[in-house]
Formats: structure tokens, sequence, C-alpha cells
């Protein structure tokens, strides 16, 4: 039940491309929802309300911060922002990501030839 | 502390959360809908692609981790719906808890006030009392001033050494007189227990050297009772014993005294002793020993050390038989302060602790199996929300709410119970002529303790339901009717034991009823000899009215004159104590100090009778005169010994008519008197000696009065007649001498007065629990019941079947009863009189009685069972 917000994915792997696409600039939930789908290629199948548990547990560390202001269309939204404790959370992430990539993509290789 | 924050700005989080969804699944409508879709449509893929937003959220909100207390809300608020549901169900689980809680927190009041709350002192765990033990083991508390005043000097272990004195002042103006306890005391007893006044300052140094100015400090409670709580009370005096004392502070409100049980009102220095106490040179006799010691260890010191320290620097030449190398200091703790009134106290606090613990646990049982009961009406419940996806571990913790909630308001009614009880037997007299005073108020540790009685309560009724809930097969539940196939036979049995441990834990406490209240009936059939039931005692003390010997001998003798004459009194006497009486003066002579000699130490009791005592409390005289108006303080010296005196000191021969030679004084025997019990009605005889009161005057007596119609009848009339004489002086504790007997018994009385309330409450709960299970167990088998009685089964063969399963509840719990009376009968068998713990006729009335109280609770309902038609039984289905 708690880790539903994560099927079809490895844990921390939502958290992982949401502070990597909040690291080019503050965005709020839906924006947030739209870049990571269109940045996948509608790839991965990623439920839009799923981004707001992980986002809470996030606020909950301290890896990213919020504020509220108005989007484009002049609608209350919540900005979030990536604190520094967030970037470097994000460069252990992705370090042991590539790490175990590198492991998956090694067990795979002779299947493939 | 984060957790606590994040607590407070629940609600705002829970807004914010919502409010963000919303607005995401409208920024999703409204640009859907600019690329030209329908509202309807827009909004449709909007949640779609969101996803469950119920959920999203919920799960959201759980990462601030107040879903646990979300959900203990809702089992607190489902808890309460059920128990208001079942109201009949609720108040019998509440009050039987209530019972237990109440009669534990009772009791844990009780041994708070005699054994655990610490004096209101600074750092109290360093007070200790000074004793000494001599070579031969005796404990001696008493120190004579020069004594106290070298030790205070020698002592390095202490940081302070105070001295104290109890004593009783008359205190009063002209036409006001009262009695107030008090002490007297070193000047430096408030600093050395670290005692800051409310109003004033304590002692100085000067407060304690001769000539000492008549200055007193005085309890808070004095202040406002006797000067009205006037503020400006350091300009005022106050009278005591007929000499007047400046007020110079007020004791703060907290503050009676060092000694447990009994509160003090008034403190003044030692030296007044020699005016109040009429004892000129006290300050300076080493030989009188009259001040208690408490000191306070200086940090660090262990009570070891302090006591080998104390024992090393023990002053020389001081008191020639308390010199160093025959005696050894002894040191006590006393961060509760002495605790000499309340100490006999502690063993009987100790069984009725255990009492309580069983009745605790006997009413544990009972609201356990009504828990059972219906835990088995909801079985179906139970089962339906587990068909629907609740958790195991979301119905116990449901179960565990609702016993924590059923035991929490056992606590609170208990803590109710407890107040109400412990009113009755606070402030009990006694002794002779001062109550027993123990703060038996609830205090925060007192609720801490009813808190966590109920707590574990909780956790036991909560753990044995869940344990029971969690052996449902969910299925054949569902199905109808599956009900009346089998009870679970697990539930039975466990029933059984519930039932077994009752009657175990009854049994106990029914022996402990048992023996105390047959212990109790031989010391009070225990012959002392005369007949008090006729005769009013009324306590004087001429001292709080600084009466010189001469004007009290006058005061006597008018009194005496005066109450004789009046109607219905048969005659009138005076005593300096009356049997039975702890403590009182006595001679401790040595070796051969007599003649006729005795070679080896004596002691005797010396009681100062004025004429017609003996006739008064109908002690009879064997041989020999009373005293008489020829016994005069010119006449020779005459004395009245008891039986044992005389056979010790004249063996067989008639001692009428001899001398006895005490040191350098001479007394003429002119009578024997029969033997009674004068300190304390367990003692083998002890020897006595009778002496005239107009040859050897005492300030404080009691005054004896023999009647031809109930004395207490008399009390006003005896009084009026002593206020006639002088209207300052107060006769206190009025009582017959029955009854003055009797308190000497009070310990006793209270032990056994509450083990039986105890074991008739146990008994009764017991019953209860008995009665409920063949209730149950008849309820369950209607069906089979039905069965057998259309087969041809007997109404006596029902009732048997129903009956053998009570019975061997009961056997087996009776077994173990039996065991474990044998094993805690050392816990009581140093309180009993004349009777063994293991007493084969209590244990026989004993197991009689429960197995009949068993049998007929059970027999109630077993009859019902033989009662029941087949046809109406079968047609149930």
């Amino acid at each position: 039940m708690r880790n539903q917000d994560n099927r079809d994915l490895f844990p921390g792997a939502l958290e992982m491309m949401i502070l990597q696409t909040l690291r080019r600039g503050p965005l709020h939930g839906y924006a947030l929802a739209q870049v990571i789908k269109r940045a996948s290629d509608d790839l991965l199948q990623i439920e839009e309300g799923s981004l707001y548990p992980a986002l809470q547990r996030m606020l909950k560390a301290g890896w990213v911060s919020a504020a509220w202001g108005l989007s484009e269309r002049a609608r209350r939204i919540r900005q979030y922002r990536i604190t520094p404790e967030g970037r470097k959370q994000l460069e252990r992430k992705v370090s042991s990501f590539e790490r175990m990539l590198n492991g998956i993509t090694r067990v795979m290789r002779p299947i493939e030839s | 502390m984060r957790w606590l924050w994040n607590l407070v700005r629940r609600r705002r989080i829970h807004r914010e959360l919502a409010e963000e969804v919303a607005s995401h699944l409208e920024e999703k409508t409204a640009e859907l809908m600019e690329c030209g879709m329908s509202e309807r449509q827009a909004r449709q893929i909007a949640m779609r692609e969101f996803g469950n937003a119920t959920l999203y959220t919920e799960i959201s909100r759980e990462v601030w981790g107040w879903m646990t207390l979300e959900r203990f809300g809702q089992d607190l608020r489902f808890g309460l719906r059920m128990l208001r549901r079942n109201l009949g169900f609720t108040a019998v689980a509440v009050l039987t808890l209530a019972l237990g809680i109440g009669a534990n927190s009772a009791i844990f009041s009780m041994l708070d006030a005699v054994m655990l709350r610490p004096l209101p002192v600074k750092d109290p765990e360093q007070i200790v009392e000074i004793a000494t033990r001599t070579g031969t083991g005796g404990l001696h508390a008493d120190f004579s001033y020069p004594l106290y005043a070298a030790l205070r000097q020698s002592s390095d272990a202490f940081s302070g050494i105070a001295a104290y004195s109890r004593s009783t002042f008359g205190i009063g103006a002209p036409g006001q007189a009262d009695r107030v306890p008090g002490a007297y005391v070193s000047a430096d007893y408030f600093s050395v227990l670290g005692v800051q006044p409310a109003i004033g300052s304590g002692f100085g140094p000067n407060d304690e050297s001769p000539g000492a100015p008549r200055s007193a400090v005085i309890s808070y409670g004095l202040w406002q009772r006797w000067l009205g709580g006037d503020p400006a009370v350091q300009q005022k005096t106050i009278t005591l014993n007929g000499y007047n004392f400046a007020v110079r502070a007020v004791a703060p409100r907290s503050f009676t005294g060092n000694v447990r049980g009994r509160p003090e009102d008034v403190w003044i220095t030692l030296p007044h002793y020699a005016d109040l106490g009429d004892s000129p040179g006290v300050m300076a006799d080493p030989r009188t020993s009259w001040l208690a010691l408490t000191g306070r260890l200086k940090p660090g010191i262990h009570i070891q050390e302090a006591q080998l320290r104390m024992t090393a620097q023990w002053p020389a030449g001081l008191a020639p038989d308390r010199n160093p190398g025959s005696w050894t200091a002894v040191l006590t703790p006393a961060s509760g302060g002495n605790d000499v009134f309340v100490r006999d106290m502690r063993k009987p606090l100790g069984v009725l602790f255990v009492a309580v613990v069983l009745i605790l646990g006997i009413a544990c049982a009972n609201v356990t199996s009504l828990l059972l009961a219906r835990a088995q009406v909801r079985r179906k419940e139970m089962a339906l929300r587990l068909a629907l996806g609740a958790t195991w571990t979301r119905l116990i913790r449901q179960l565990l709410t609702e016993s924590l909630l059923l035991s929490l308001a056992g606590g609170a009614a208990g803590v109710f119970v407890a107040t109400v009880t412990s009113g009755l037997y606070s402030g009990l007299p006694v002794s002779a002529d001062e109550a027993l005073t123990l703060d038996l108020s609830l205090n925060v540790r007192a609720f801490a303790f009813a808190l966590a009685v109920s707590l574990v309560t909780a956790l036991f009724l909560g753990v044995v339901t869940a344990w029971c809930a969690c052996r449902v097969d969910l299925v054949p539940v569902l199905k109808e009717g599956a009900e009346t196939v089998r009870p679970l036979r697990r539930w039975i049995s466990l029933r059984n034991i519930l039932v077994s441990g009752q009657i175990a834990m009854s049994l106990i406490l029914l022996m402990g009823m048992g023996l105390f209240l047959r212990s109790l009936s031989k010391l009070q059939s225990i012959d002392v000899g005369f007949s008090g039931r006729q005769v009013l005692v009324l306590s004087l003390d001429l001292e709080e009215q600084r009466y010189t010997p001469e004007r009290g001998k006058s005061f006597y003798a008018d009194a005496m004159e005066r109450i004789s004459a009046l109607p219905g009194v048969k005659s009138a006497s005076l005593a300096s104590s009356v049997p039975v009486t702890a403590g009182g003066r006595r001679m401790d002579l040595p070796p051969n100090f007599t003649n006729p000699p005795i070679n080896e130490p004596t002691r005797i009791d010396m009681i100062s009778v004025a004429p017609r005592f003996f006739e008064t409390i109908g002690l009879p005289l064997l041989r020999g005169r009373d005293f008489g108006p020829l016994d005069s303080e010119k006449a020779p010296n005459t004395i009245i010994v008891n039986e044992t005196m005389a056979r010790i000191y004249w063996l067989d021969s008639d001692p009428i008519g001899r001398r006895l030679l005490i040191g350098k004084s001479a007394f003429e025997v002119v009578a024997v008197a029969r033997d009674t019990k004068y300190r304390e009605l367990r003692e083998t005889a002890r020897a006595t000696m009778y002496t005239p009161l107009a040859q050897s005057y005492r300030p404080r007596m009691n005054v004896l009065v023999r009647t031809a119609r109930p004395p207490m009848d008399l009390a006003p009339i005896v009084r009026e007649q002593l206020r006639a004489l002088d209207s300052t002086l107060p006769a206190f504790d009025i009582r017959t001498l029955s009854e003055h007997v009797g308190r000497s018994l009070y310990i006793e009385r209270i032990q056994s007065l509450l083990t039986s309330a105890l074991g008739l409450l146990g008994l009764l709960l017991t019953s209860i629990g008995v009665y409920g299970m063949v209730a149950h167990t008849v309820a369950q088998r209607t069906h089979e019941i039905g069965i057998r009685m259309a087969l041809g089964a007997q109404a006596g063969a029902v009732r048997t079947l129903m009956l053998r399963r009570s019975l061997y509840a009961t056997l087996g719990g009776m077994v173990v009863g039996l065991l474990a009376s044998f094993s805690l009968a050392r816990l009581v068998e140093n309180q009993l009189y004349a009777i063994s713990a293991t007493d084969p006729l209590t244990m026989v009335a004993v197991t009689l009685l429960l197995v009949v109280v068993a049998l007929v609770a059970s027999y109630l309902p077993a009859r019902r069972a033989a009662k029941v038609d087949p046809v109406v039984a079968l047609r149930y289905e």
C-alpha cells in the first residue's frame, strides 16, 4: 500500500528524477509532472498524482523547499525549489544509480549477443 | 520537537495539500480545454492521468507520520461508541475495575504516607536518625544534652546534627486553652533540615544558650488556626505552659516536624525545657537522656562510613555508661523522617498490599470473561471487518484501545473510591493521648500509581482479548448459523483458568481474613485481670498550666472529692498510667542494687496512683490494704507490688509488711495486686510497683471514674467539675477504659478489618465470576442440552454436567490456593498471635466456605439448564 506510488519504478527513482528536474529551476507540481513526462517521452508510466507523496517526503526530509506563488494563468500554485541538502542527495542517488545500471547492463549483455 | 511542530500545523499541511491537488487538476483541465476539449472530457482525462487522488492524498499525509495518531483517534471514537452502546456491560466492567484499582490506590496512599513520602526538606536522602548500640545489642535512641553537644562538635561526617524532644504544650490565653503538639529543638534544627520558614527566620545560636529569649516557631496550621493567619504574626505572643513566647517565625505550610504520623505545631529551643518541663539543670545533666538526634550527612559520605567515623570520634567522659568502645553509632536513613510511630504499620501494609493485588487479579479475571463473552458476540463484526480488508494489527489495536478506555474509566472511578475510603481510616487514635495523623490525600505519586495500575490492567485485558480474537476462523463465523455448532473450546478453557485463578486468589484472601480475625479474637480474649467497661478515663496535664506540686496536689484532692460525690459515681481515682499503654516510667536496676538483692539486672514499672485505684478499675488486691490518707508525704514510703514483683523479691513468702530497699530509699509493701497487662496485651507479666500519688507527685495523670451508669453519659458532668476547679485546664482524651485497652490493638484491628473487607470483596467478585462462567456455558450449550434431553437425559444429569465444569475449576483453584497459602505463610506468621499461619481449622473453614459459595454460584445457572425445554431449544435453530 505504501509503495504504490513507485510501481513500475525502483524505489527512489521518482525522487531522483524530481530532484534532477528541479535542479534546472523551481517548478510547481503540475509543471513538474509535465516536464518529467515529456522528458521520458511518456515511456515511464507515472501517474501524475504519485508525485505528491514523493514531494511531501522530500519536503519532510528537507531536500526541497516550497513556496506559494501564482502560475502563468494566475492560479495559486506551490513552487518547489531544490535545497543544498537536496543537491547532495541527488549526487549520492545518481552515483548509486549509475553503479546499479552498470551492473544490470553487464548482466544483460550476454543474452543480447 | 519537530514532530510536535508538524502535528500542530497538521491541519494547514492538509489544507495546502488539498489545494495543491485541486490546482493541479484545474491547471490540467484548463490546458486540455485550450486544446479544444469540452470541459467534461478535459476534467475526466485530468482525473485519469492524475490517478487515485484520494489515495495519493492519504499517502502524502501519511508521510508526516500522523496516521498512527489519526487511527488511534478513530479507534478511540469507535471504542467510546461501543462502550456507550453497551452501557450495562460498561458499567459492570468499570465498577469491577474501580473496586480493584481503588483498593490498590487506597492501600498505596497508606503505604506512601507511612513509608515512601520524603520529608519536605532540602535533599531528604541525606537525613539520618542517630542511635547507639550497646555491646549486648540494645538499641538506644536517646541522648543527654551534654552528649549531644559533644557529638555535634566531634563528628565530621555530618554537615549538621539537630536534637529534638517531642512534647505537648498547653497553649492559651486566660479562659481559652488548648493543647498543641510540639517539640523542644536545637537552635540548628531548621538549618540542619534545610527548612526555610515562610515568615521570619529560624533560631540563631543565642537561642540555645542559658537564658535564651522565649521565642517560638509555629506551624502554618497553628498560625491560621490560633492567630487567624494574621500577617503581623511576628509581633504576636503565644502562651506555652503558662510562659509567654514571642512568635519569631512561621514554618512553611508543608513542614510539620520530622516525626512521621505525628505533626507538630510549635517549636521552641532546648533550654526552655528547664522551665516548661520543670526540670532545672537538665541542660547540664549527662544522666538525663531526653533528646533524639537527626543528622545530615555531608554530600558524598556514605552512611556506613559516617557510622564508622562517628563511632571512632565518640566523645569520652560525658556519659559514664556511654564511653567510647562500649558503644557503636547506628545511623538509619530517614529521608521520610523519624518513623518510630509508624514503624509497626509496615508489615501489615505489606500484607494488605499483597491482598489488594489479589483483588485486582480477581477483578481483572471477571472483566476478562465479560470481554470474552462480548468478543464472542462480536465475532461476526470482527470477521466482517477482516473480510473487508482490515488488518489483524488494526483489529488488535482496536481491542487494546477499548480495554484501555475501560481501564482508564475504571482507574478514574477507582481513584474516587480510594478518596472516599482513605478518609475512613486516617487520623485514628493509636495510643493513650495522641492520634496517628497520616496525610492520606491522594498526591501526584498516588495518581501516577493509579494510572500505572490502569495501564497494566489495560494491557492484560487487551492482550488476552486480542489473543482470543485472533483465534477466529473466518469462514464458519460468517456462515449463518455456524455459531450454534460448537463453542470454541479454547475460550472455554481460558474461562476455566480464569475462574480457577479467582478461586485460588480468593482462598488466599480468605485465609488472611480468617487468620487475622482469629488472631485478633485471641488477643481480645487475653485476660487483663480487671474490668474496664464501666470505667471512664480522662487525661490531665497540670504542667501545661504551670502548676506547682503543692497546687497540683490540692487540685487532685479537690477533684477526687468533687467527682466521688457525683451521683452515679461508684468510685474515683487517679493514675499516672492506665493499662494498656505503651511506654511509661520504669526503673532499670543493676544487679544487687536492692535489698532483698537480686543477682541480675531488674526492670520495674513504676505507677503512681491515688487511693481506690484498684477498686476503681476492678483489679483485685490479693492481700493487704489499699493506699489511704495515711500514706501521706510525711509518712514512711509505702508501695503496692504486683504478683510478679512479689515473686521476684520474696519468692513464696508473704511480702506484706516487708521492706524493700532501692539504693538508699526504703519502701514498705502494703499490698499485693493481681498481675495485669500494663504496656501491651502480648506481654508476659512485668514487675510493677505502685506508689501513692501523695509520695510521688506527677503532673500528668489520668482521672478514673467507675460509674453505675454508662460511663460516657457521665463524661460531661465530670468535666464540668474539673472545669469548675480550673477553667483553663483541658481534660482531654475522654474514653472508657475498655476503649483504651482496645486502642492498643489498633493495628491488629485495622488489619483484620481491612483483610476482612478485602476477603469478602474477593469472595463476592469470585462468586460473580463462577456464576458468569456457568451461565455462559449454559447459554452456549442450550442446543446441546436440548438434544440430550430429547434423547432422554434426566434433569439431574444435565445439572451435574453443567456443575462438573465449575467443580473442576473450583477444585483446581483450591489446590493452587492452598499451596500458595503455605508459601505465603511466612509473610504473616510473625504478625499473628497464638495461631499458626497454616492453622488447619482456618484452612478447613475457608475451604468449606469457598466450596459452598462456588456451588451456590454455579447451581443457580445450572438449574436453569435443567429446565431447558427440548422443543424450545431445538426450535431455536
